[in-house]
């Protein structure tokens, strides 16, 4: 049976859980992310349980191929990853009514595995990654 | 704030998997290893910061934007022209 978040639906299998939060909204830990077709590349995060929190994500290769920060194995061991291809990045999107100021938190990407269904935003600590790179030239 | 004195190789448990050991200390610092279950996340507090307070940005910022910024990526044009053109 399908849910809704205002005009979203969604089946339970859709749901994403980030057990360790996203930090600034620790209370939100269920996700669903989906795209609208007016907005490709650009990818939606909603909250579906607790409180009401939405994200606007992007693939960071998208536009910077070059993107290779330095991740700890321990933090991907939580994802239980067995095939690099159940994986899926993203960063979070902060848009700016400038469209030239908005930035990719490229300090901060998403980790999806779409096997587990399980999400972590792992912190980089990587002088070459920031929290706000422009993302267009 | 609870405040306990431990030496190199000791440690401290905290709740129910948590292991938090002192393993070396000199004059300006001290390196700490931490257990924790996945659902628990440890981070260096500033860099925590830094991502929290980017996070709350990105919740709150108006994505009005987003549709002609899309539109931007989706003609694949790495050199979006910086007047309007026609």
């Amino acid at each position: 049976m399908g849910h809704e978040v205002d005009q979203l639906s969604y089946m339970p299998e859709d749901v994403i859980r980030f057990p360790a939060g996203i930090p600034g909204f620790e209370g939100a830990r269920e996700f669903v992310v989906f795209t609208r077709p007016e907005h490709v590349p650009f990818h939606w995060m909603v909250s579906v349980s607790g409180p009401r929190v939405q994200f606007v994500l992007i693939n960071p290769l998208q536009f910077r191929p070059e993107y290779d920060p330095i991740i700890p194995s321990s933090e991907l061991r939580d994802l239980d990853v067995r095939d690099p291809k159940e994986l899926l990045l993203y960063t979070i999107v902060t848009v700016h009514s400038d469209m030239r100021l908005s930035t990719a938190n490229m300090a901060g990407p998403l980790f999806v595995n779409i096997r587990t269904k399980i999400g972590k935003q792992i912190l980089v600590d990587d002088p070459r990654w920031t929290t706000s790179e422009r993302i267009l030239p | 704030m609870l405040v306990l004195t431990r030496r190199p190789g000791e440690a401290i448990h905290i709740g129910d998997g948590i292991v938090v050991t002192i393993l070396e200390v000199d004059a300006k610092s001290c390196r700490i290893g931490i257990q924790a279950p996945p659902s628990v996340a440890v981070y260096r507090e500033e860099v925590y910061r830094r991502i929290q307070e980017e996070n709350r940005r990105a919740a709150t910022a108006a994505p009005e934007s987003l549709e002609m910024m899309a539109g931007l990526f989706r003609q694949g044009d790495s050199n979006p022209p910086d007047q309007p053109q026609g």
